[in-house]
């Protein structure tokens, strides 16, 4: 569940109020990136609001430490992939995982230990061949890759958190429609592995990831959310 | 006459509020890196250790092994050219500078150069493209996964890299002096040590070590300052050199006083 109540951030928005219920699969369309930025920056814990609550998954990000396990509220897939630049692929697939090994070994995240099935699985639902892109990227360093390759790589790491709730920042534009359409395939069948899951399209362009069939778009505006 | 611009703080101003700022700073990174030590216990983060070990130390050793040694020459061929040749003397002249002085402070410069640029550099390139922000995002702190496994990292490197630049220092005097004065390599060896005491090559040790601890901090520190801008990576990059070296030098000052006066 994602739910703001009455949040006000300063020189952004004033009195913010949505709720979006386990299961769903949301679009957010803001008007400017700027904004979309801020309002990821409130929801991950990075920008505290004036007034107001913030719920995603269980837990009001403000209410302690907003940076505390950051990673059980929710994952990130970038626009620009969020891949860290001293890293290869590989190790940034894998590198939440190894951090939080005692998540996993509590059932809450991926199985470290044998990543590639689950890494595998999620190429296959995106109907690509794992194979291909571990004997041709995963030892390579980000900087060596084409944007859209990053942003591939940074949704696959999100998936491989096996979040509750998953944000895809502008996620699927940076692809071809034809690849576009596989990953928001995969993303779909992502979203049903788990009842409760949450799955969140930030975007600025209303027509982008349609294929993903939001059951709730709402847009922000100057006097805060609507539904469309 | 131009009125004097009030708003303009006074450079002493200026400095001041610098150098409170840098203790400040420093400060908070060092207690960052101690508190978070225990995170090295966790694999990517004792990857990163591994990491800075490797270029700090480990890729260092042949530059300090050679710079040692060829300093190791040119102080027994000074010393013999003054005093000429007295192997007690010239053995403890040549212990005195390399154990007290020179190998804390060597290994500190070519880690400074080699390391802090890069440590200050890469973490303001980090900063400033978001991945700090991205490592956040995924529950990975700062501080936990960038500074403590650099922290520690550097110091160990150059307590390895200054103990193995005094031997190079030592072997490079010694070697010279058995060949071509027709003294045993062993009694040589033997007359260098006897003017070393447990407490000179303690100190030569604590010294190195709280060399790598102010170099590593510094550097992590300006790397995290930056804020926005491309630019402000040279500038993390030189500040972090210039901090370091006077800080390294002002601690060596600070260390032989208290110890050797």
């Amino acid at each position: 569940m994602i739910e703001f109540t009455n949040v006000s951030v300063g020189g952004f928005k004033q009195n913010l109020s949505l709720r979006i219920e386990d299961g769903r699969v949301c679009k957010i369309v803001i008007g400017s990136r700027y904004e979309q930025r801020m309002l990821l920056d409130v929801m991950l814990g990075f920008n505290r609001p004036e007034s107001g609550s913030i719920i995603i998954g269980q837990t009001d990000v403000y209410a302690g430490d907003p940076m505390r396990d950051a990673h059980r509220r929710a994952a990130v897939a970038w626009s620009d992939g969020g891949l860290i630049s001293n890293l290869s692929v590989w190790e940034n697939l894998t590198l939440p995982l190894w951090y939080h090994i005692g998540d996993a070994r509590r059932g809450a995240a991926a199985n470290p230990d044998n990543p590639v099935e689950k890494i595998a699985g999620i190429f296959q639902a995106m109907d690509m061949d794992a194979w291909e892109f571990f004997e041709k990227h995963f030892d390579r360093l980000p900087g060596f890759l084409p944007p859209h390759l990053k942003t591939l790589f940074g949704i696959v790491r999100a998936m491989l958190m096996e979040p509750e709730v998953i944000i895809y920042d502008s996620a699927f534009e940076s692809f071809s429609p034809a690849m576009a359409a596989k990953i928001v395939q995969a993303a779909r069948a992502f979203h049903s592995e788990r009842r409760e899951r949450v799955s969140l399209y930030l975007t600025t362009d209303a027509n982008s990831a349609k294929e993903l069939s939001p059951d709730i778009v709402v847009e922000l505006k100057e006097k805060g959310f609507s539904t469309i | 006459m131009e009125p004097e611009d009030t708003r303009k703080p006074h450079i002493l101003s200026r400095i001041a509020t610098g150098l409170i700022a840098l203790h400040r700073g420093t400060y908070m990174v060092l207690h960052d890196a101690l508190v978070n030590l225990p995170a090295l216990r966790i694999g990517p983060v004792r990857q990163v250790l591994y990491k800075q070990i490797y270029f700090t130390g480990i890729k260092a050793l042949p530059a300090i092994a050679l710079l040692g040694a060829l300093v190791g020459i040119i102080i027994i061929t000074q010393v013999t050219d003054i005093v000429g040749f007295k192997p007690v003397l010239v053995g403890k002249i040549l212990m005195w500078t390399v154990v007290r002085e020179l190998g804390p402070l060597f290994a500190a410069i070519i880690v400074i150069a080699r390391s802090g640029t890069a440590i200050a550099s890469e973490l303001a390139s980090m900063t400033i493209t978001g991945e700090t922000r991205y490592l956040e995002a995924m529950g990975i702190g700062t501080a936990r996964y960038m500074v403590a496994p650099r922290v520690a990292g550097v110091t160990v490197s150059v307590f390895v890299l200054a103990f193995v630049f005094q031997l190079a220092a030592v072997a490079g005097g010694v070697i010279p002096v058995s060949l071509y004065a027709d003294v045993p390599f062993i009694s040589s060896v033997l007359n260098i040590f006897a003017a070393l005491s447990i407490m000179e090559i303690g100190v030569s040790l604590i010294k190195s070590a709280a060399f790598g601890l102010v170099i590593s901090v510094i550097s992590c520190y300006n790397g995290l300052k930056v804020f926005s801008s491309i630019t402000q990576v040279p500038q993390a990059t030189t500040s972090a050199v210039m901090q370091s070296l006077s800080l390294v030098f002002t601690m060596d000052g600070i260390i032989s006083m208290l110890y050797f006066i």
